[in-house]
Formats: C-alpha cells, structure tokens, sequence
C-alpha cells in the first residue's frame, strides 16, 4: 500500500509545502488570522522548527500531523483553503481522512466541554476574524476536508465507515462553504453505492435517520459505530439544525447512476440535495434535508421538452443566435462545470483510473467538463454540415458565424468552448469540405487563420520560456498573444489571474497532470526529483483552485431559448459526421 | 510560426525533423513509452513538462533524426482534439495494451481515423502491444496483433514500458523507415520532376482553412 511506503518523507513534505502556502497566500490574510488567534504564530514557528529536525531525521516529530488538525480550525477564513483540496490529496499521509476528520473533532473539542462548546457561542476557541463561532470555523474546516477527498478515500482503500457518511454529509450541507456541495453529496453517494459488501457488517450498528428527524432538530441518533464523540457532533448538528432557517423540505428521491461516457448532458446535475438510497447499500443512510440554498443555475440543464416544443426549437438555426448570445450562453454552462470541479480528480492517479472497472464515477466533476467540451464540438460539426438542402454557400455563412462565436469566446476567456469550435472546425469532417471553405470569406478566414495557429503552436511558445525556469501557466498558455504587441509569451505575475475571470481549456491541464504521474511512478527517480515533482504537481492544482475562484466572477443570465436548442440539437457521431461529410463532397 | 507542421526539413546539417504521434485509448501506457524512451533526455523535459512533445534526436548510422513526439496524454476523451494531434504527422504510434482486448480495438479504430485523414502510405504506422511484462493477463495474442499489422502493412511490435523492453527498438525501427522513405522520395526527384509534379496533387489538402 502506497501509505506504508515512504510515509515519513511524505509527511514531512506535506507539512513544508502546508506552510509555505500559507504565507504565500498573501500577508494579509494570515496576518489577519494572526491577529485573533494568539496560538496560531507560535504554533507554527514551532512547526518550522519541528520541520527542520524532521527533515534532517526523515521522521516526523510525534504529534505534528495531530497539530496541523487543530490548526486548521481557527486558521480556515473562509472555509476554502486551496491547500486544503491540493496540497492533501497527493500527499498519501494526510489521506487518511478519517483519522483527520476524528482529530478535527476530538482533538479540538473534548468531549466533555463539547456541548457547552457547541452550544454557546462563547466557547475556548476564539472567533475567527469573520466573527465565525467555533462550531461555524469547524464546521467549515470538515467541509474543505471532507472536500478533498469524496472519491480519493476510495482509492487509497480506506472507505469510511457508513456513520462517517452521515456526519459528512450533515456537515458539508449544513456549513456549506465548499464551493461544490452538491457534486460532492452526489460524488459521496455515488461512492456508497460503490461500497464493499463488507460494510455491511456494520448492519444494526448505525440507525437511519429520518429526514423528519432532520426537520425537527432531534439529530443524529444511534450511530453508535462512529469512533467520536458521538455527543458533541450530535449537539453540534442540533444546535446547527435550529440556526439554519427554514425548516428543510425532504428531497425528491432520484436514482444515482454512473452517467454514460459520452452523450447528451441533460440531467447532467441532479436537484441540490438530491440523493438516493440504495435499497442493498448499507443501512443507516440518511436523506440528506434540502437546504435553503437555491439550485444553482447548472441545474438548468434541459429538462428534454415536450416533442411539441421541441420541434419548434429544432426550426430555429444557430444563426438566429447572435455570436455574442452563444458564446455567453455556452461560457454560463462552462463556467458552472469548471467551478465544480474538484482538483484533485485531475490528478493523473484519479483520471487515469477512470476506465477501470468499478471506478467509473472516478473524476466525475471533470468528465463533466469533457462531456460538455463535445457537446459543444458536434454540436458545431453537425451545424456545418448541415442538410443536404443546403449549399457550400450555406455552410460557409455557418462556418463563418462559428468563426464569430469562437471571437466572442476569446474576448470572454473563454477557452474551453473556443478550443472546442476550433477543433470542431478543423474536424475531418468540417476540415475537407473544400467547397464550403471556398465560401467563406477572406475576413473571417484571415479571423480563423489567426486562432488555428494559435491552438497548434501553443507549445512553442511554452519552449520559449524555458530560460525563465519557471513553468509557464496554462492560463498563460490559453491566453492569446496581444495582436501587433507579441507579449502574449511573457508569463504574468500569478495575482493577474485573479484580476480577470476565464474558463480554461482543462485538457491541457490533465495532460500536464498526466504527465507529471508518469513521470512519478518511475521509483528510479533521485528523491529530489520526485519532491519537484509533487511541488509541480501541487502549483498546477492550486493553478486550478484559483481560477476557480476568478470564474465566480462571471455573470451571465441562462436564455432559455438557445439552451433548449443547444440540448434539443440532434448531434450526428463521428463516424456519421464523416460519412455525411462525403456525400456532400465526395473524396477525390 | 506558419511552419510549424512538422514536415522533414533536411538541409543545412540539420537533421531531418519528423512528427510523430502516439494514439491508443487511455491507460495502455503511451506516455510511458515516451517517457521511457526520451528518457535520457529526461533532465531538460523537466522545466517544461506539460509541453505537447518531446524530442529525441537519432543517430542511425552516418544520418541522424529528430523526433517530435507528439502526446495526447489524457486528452483521449476530448473527441476532436485528438486530430488536432495527429494532423502533419509522419509517423504514428498506435498502441494498445495487451491486457486489454478493448483497446487492441480501439487501436484499430484509430486506425482508420488515421487513414481517413492521410494518403496510404503518407505516415508510417507502428501496432505496438505495450505491457508484456503482464503476460498472465494477457488478451490479445502475440499472433493476433502480428496478423492484424501484417494484413494493414503495419510495422509491429510487442514492448514494456516498464521493463524498458523493446521500447528503443520500436523507435528505431520507425526511425530507419522513414529515412528509408525519405530516401526513395529524394531518388524519385532526381529522376524526374515531372512524375513529382502529378503526384503532389493533396499537398494543400490537410490545410484548406488555413490558406
């Protein structure tokens, strides 16, 4: 087991990197945090000082990993710490999250002062600088964890006792700060119903809760398995349960299944706070209450319309949608998958593991983005081509509108769809029309030229900046030169990311990712190596977490009307697109 | 900039430049095999890992190459990507894992993806079975993937990433045939411009959107 291989070394990297982030992330906000919490400073001088002696020895100090738990709670601002969901997840020894999560809860409150803690406010551990109460900071700092993990648990063969589910699942849906709750409920879900048979052992242990129980405050009863104290988070939950307003609904019942690889998106995002029973999971499941939170917007995928309507929608044409409307239109659903993703799914371990048998809910957050990215990309090749009524002329003026779209990506940084309509216009099918290319004309083609270039000589330009030893971004890299200033090689200095909003190509980034494990698992490596690695490894996931953070900046209104065509379109297949793609002009 | 396909460029003592492409489905290890084999070249990859190629350059007797090899690394499921990579090749790299039947045709698939977008006989294609060293679990005979490239005029091979078997090898072998095609076209040259001049009908083919 990877846990037993090098743990130490593993661990002591782990705390390193931790707290290098920490002060990296900017003096403001742990000078703010060092303010209030007087420990927390000469907690981590101590640290450094445990680190280095760590470090010489290749062991860790007893106790470190014990106090970076209990530094973690009056340390989370804002319940979201990037180091939290990158940092953890490639370093085996903090992927024990049930011991983490026990340490949160036990090393921090004591059972025995737990329900005073938990029921005033005026408790040991001191308010944060958001005026979080002690059980608001815990709660959000078992969210971020519980954040990290859902499926990695899994895959280092530590699945969590079926009492853990429920106290993660109460917890993440009542404090809420992870930016994801819905997908990680559902990614939680998904993986019960992926559970041994083993687990049933824990049959009789752990008692359902009701989803009235939830509404009427009564709490967590009889999970009599879990190996915390029971009390504290049962309170805890109470007096969560009172605070939180109104009285939660019990969710619609829907199925959970691992969606199709390809295909339609529609139903992509079940309701907020949808979740199911398995009837042959293990039992003490609970239903988890629908929370005040209204659904996001992704849940407006299509609800397939009447066949009335629908052929109504199918007469319109994508040029009755101005460029700028499909462009904004499309970026909205890019923007809502690419928040939801959880960076640690595109980790070259998790991604790679997504063809194996038993694992196909692995990475589900980024399957979602591909499955989009090929929405988009056949939906262009299937306009193009068109119907056989139409001619050369006609699938130029398509093509050219696709070219326009592509324009108002680029201008909204948007290049997850605008890297999709490139290569669906460079797609075999769309590419050899030669009659329809014909057509278009000279400006839009001039337009074209400019962008394709752009997607093939990316690399290039990443070889430039070799000499600077730093690795060029990704962002940096989807980021078009300057037209006429040719800066676009020069990395930018990281806080520009946050300045303006985009919606990167995630490819590039698995590539990078997959790459960088490749490389990892050769054992060959000198030590040195394999800790550049992982920092690398590290930095391109926090790469992520922060334009996560710039994208909540969008702000685009669904329209019903192209969403309905866009999902109503009958896309043609690869294969139908080319054999399609001949009859209209037959090879030569 | 605009010439970046990377077609053979011979001249002025620089060696001839060839793209090549790995294509297979995900997992069946083509990453690795690159890595495997630019692996000398492992300490400069480092800085710039996330680049889309490698390069490698080969000496084959007095001539040498270099190789651009193209990855698509976990990009697999992103369908129109994909030929993004392989547009401009001249060589490509099919693989699949002998573990997994699946892939042997996936494989194959590519194969006419490829041949959907090249002139027979444009890139040279290897079938590589990669993962011997998990020959208990094999599902795809040694015979069958043999007959397979045989009856497409492939070249073939069985390789381990893992053990490093074979790995240089299969490189080689695509090394020594394309400068054997090079060579054949160079002599075709000479002999007469002419029959050049009917052949090179496609040449704009591939770029149609880009003139």
């Amino acid at each position: 087991l990877c846990l037993c291989r090098a743990p130490t070394r593993d661990i002591t990297e782990g705390l390193v990197n931790g707290f290098n982030y920490s002060t990296f992330l900017g003096p403001g906000k742990v000078h703010r945090a060092t303010d209030t919490i007087q420990g927390w400073t000469q907690c981590a001088a101590e640290f450094t000082l445990r680190l280095c002696e760590a470090r010489r020895l290749r062991a860790l100090q007893k106790g470190t990993l014990e106090k970076v738990a209990a530094s973690l709670v009056p340390a989370f601002p804002a319940g979201n710490i990037p180091h939290i969901c990158t940092l953890m997840p490639i370093h085996p020894a903090f992927s024990r999250a049930q011991w983490f999560l026990d340490e949160l809860l036990t090393s921090s409150y004591h059972s025995s002062d737990a329900i005073k803690v938990f029921s005033t406010s005026g408790g040991t551990p001191p308010h944060n600088d958001r005026g979080d109460t002690p059980q608001e900071q815990l709660a959000k700092a078992t969210a971020s964890v519980m954040g990290t993990w859902p499926d990695r648990v899994q895959y280092l063969g530590q699945p969590l006792i079926a009492p853990w589910f429920t106290l993660k699942e109460a917890l993440v849906l009542h404090s809420r700060p992870a930016p994801h709750p819905v997908g990680l409920v559902r990614s939680l879900w998904v993986e019960l119903a992926h559970l041994e048979p083993t687990e049933a052992q824990w049959e009789g242990e752990g008692t359902a809760v009701g989803e009235d129980d939830w509404g009427s405050g009564a709490g967590v009863q009889g999970v009599s398995g879990a190996r915390i104290p029971l009390k504290a988070v049962t309170s805890f939950l109470s007096v969560e349960m009172h605070r939180k307003e109104p009285a939660p609904e019990p969710p619609p019942e829907l199925k959970l299944t691992p969606e199709p690889e390809e295909g339609p998106a529609p139903g992509l995002e079940p309701g907020p706070a949808v979740v199911v029973l398995e009837p042959s999971g293990p039992p003490a499941l609970i239903r988890i209450p629908t929370t005040e939170r209204a659904p996001p917007q992704t849940t407006d995928y299509p609800r397939a319309g009447t066949p009335k309507h629908l052929t109504r929608e199918e007469k319109l044409n994508i040029l009755t949608f101005p460029p700028r409307l499909v462009a904004e239109q499309l970026t909205a659903m890019d923007v809502e998958l690419f928040k939801k993703v959880l960076p640690h799914q595109c980790l070259g371990s998790i991604w790679s593991q997504r063809r194996k048998p038993g694992k196909e809910h692995v990475a589900s957050t980024v399957r979602a983005t591909v499955r989009q990215f090929n929405y988009v990309a056949t939906c262009v090749i299937t306009t193009c081509l068109g119907d056989p009524s139409m001619m050369a002329w006609d699938r130029a003026k398509v093509v050219e509108h696709w070219i326009k779209v592509a324009k108002e990506c680029r201008l909204l940084r948007n290049f997850s769809s605008l890297h999709a309509i490139l290569a669906a216009l460079q797609s075999v099918a769309v590419h050899r029309l030669k009659k329809t290319w014909g057509q278009v004309s000279s400006l839009s083609l001039e337009d074209s030229l400019k962008m394709f270039t752009f997607l093939v000589p990316i690399t290039r330009r990443r070889n430039d900046t070799e000499s600077s030893g730093e690795p060029m971004s990704l962002e940096e890299v989807s980021h078009f030169p300057e037209e006429g200033t040719g800066q676009g090689a020069r990395p930018r200095p990281k806080e520009e990311f946050l300045e303006s909003e985009c919606v990167p190509f995630l490819g590039e980034y698995l590539k990078e990712l997959k790459a960088m494990d490749t490389l990892m698992e050769d054992d060959l490596e000198v030590e040195s190596d394999q800790l550049a690695k992982k920092e690398k490894v590290q930095r391109v996931l926090e790469e992520i977490v922060v334009l996560q953070e710039a994208a909540q900046k969008y702000q685009i209104e669904p329209e019903e009307q192209f969403r309905t065509w866009f999902w109503a379109l009958k896309r043609l297949s690869e294969n139908e697109s080319y054999i399609w793609s001949c009859q209209l002009e037959p090879q030569s | 900039m605009a010439q970046a396909d990377g077609r053979p460029q011979p001249g002025a003592g620089q060696p001839h430049v060839f793209k090549l492409v790995l294509l297979g489905s995900g997992s069946v290890g083509k990453s690795s095999l690159a890595l495997r084999y630019v692996k000398n070249d492992f300490k400069s990859i480092l800085p710039t890992v996330g680049c889309a190629f490698f390069t490698k350059v080969v000496e084959l007797g007095a001539t040498s190459l270099k190789f651009e090899i193209w990855d698509t690394a976990g990009q697999e499921k992103y369908h129109s990507v994909c030929h993004l990579y392989f547009r401009g090749a001249n060589a490509a790299l099919l693989v699949y894992d002998i573990t997994s039947k699946d892939s042997f045709h996936k494989a194959q698939q590519w194969l006419k993806d490829l041949e959907r977008e090249f002139l027979p006989g444009e890139v040279v294609v290897m079938l590589v079975g990669n993962k011997t060293d998990l020959s208990e679990e094999r599902e795809v005979t040694f015979e069958e993937g043999k007959e397979f490239a045989e009856s497409q005029s492939l070249l073939f091979m069985e390789t381990s990433a893992r053990l490093n078997h074979q790995v240089t090898e299969a490189f080689s072998a695509i090394a020594r045939e394309l400068l054997q095609r090079a060579e054949r076209k160079e002599d075709q040259t000479r002999r007469g411009g002419a029959r050049l001049a009917l052949n090179q009908g496609p040449m704009g083919r591939a770029k149609c959107c880009a003139r």
